[in-house]
């Protein structure tokens, strides 16, 4: 089983600027039956975001993506990865938006490729145990 | 599989599968009509993919090549690990 693509708002962005990363993306996935996929949350804060200039090359990568819709138990599943996120050493400090993401990457088997506070996601991928994460700036 | 005509729109089959294949089946799906639907889902996706690469080159835009080779490095060590971790599972399942 190959695990999907999970993309964060700050991979969105850096992809919706740099379509020769989308190229690569969308080629990768393609060649090798892995879905590109976000959850429904980040379509809020990437497209709410956008700058106008960007917002019409925002919805092309957002097309291409599998949005998936948030119901309560994986709500409360981001809720717990953050609980035990500020629990840790309490120097991350997780959104809503990055742990939904997160939780939704965990039960997807998925690996969520982030551009944006890295001790975050780490500590989110920490509390997981099983969360597989990589920066986009350490794919480039 | 034979396939069998019922209404305009559908075909129904049937067919003999191997065990493995039906257990597989089941534990993803839950139904075989699920099944197939997911399928079709599946390919009209990858060929929005591969429409969307075509449209890409086809405007100018070159990969990039580097970005490409470390995703891909990336994910199958993903694969690799999350390989382990679910052979481990099943090891404890087992015991």
């Amino acid at each position: 089983m190959s695990a999907d693509f999970m993309l964060d708002s700050g991979a969105l962005a850096a992809l919706q600027r740099d379509r020769t990363r989308l190229l690569a993306l969308v080629d990768l996935a393609h060649a090798e039956g892995r879905t590109l996929r976000t959850s429904v949350v980040v379509v809020t804060e990437f497209l709410g975001y956008s700058p106008r200039a960007l917002r019409l090359a925002g919805e092309y990568v957002l097309s291409r993506l599998s949005v998936s819709p948030l119901a309560e138990p994986r709500a409360r599943r981001a809720a717990a990865l953050i609980h035990a996120a500020l629990d840790d050493d309490g120097r991350a400090r997780p959104s809503a938006i990055d742990a939904i993401v997160a939780a939704e990457a965990e039960a997807r088997d998925a690996a969520l490729m982030f551009d944006g506070d890295r001790r975050d996601f780490e500590a989110l991928a920490e509390a997981s145990g099983q969360l597989e994460i990589e920066a986009l700036a350490d794919l480039v | 599989m034979k396939r069998r005509a019922v209404a305009s729109g559908y075909t129904k089959i049937s067919a003999t599968l191997e065990a493995p294949v039906v257990r597989q089946i089941r534990e993803r799906t839950g139904n075989v009509s699920g099944f197939l639907n997911e399928a079709a889902k599946r390919k009209l996706y990858f060929d929005m993919l591969r429409a969307t690469a075509d449209e890409l080159r086809a405007a100018g835009v070159q990969r990039d090549e580097r970005f490409y080779q470390n995703l891909k490095k990336w994910i199958h060590e993903v694969d690799a690990r999350q390989a382990a971790r679910r052979q481990k599972a099943r090891q404890a399942r087992s015991r």
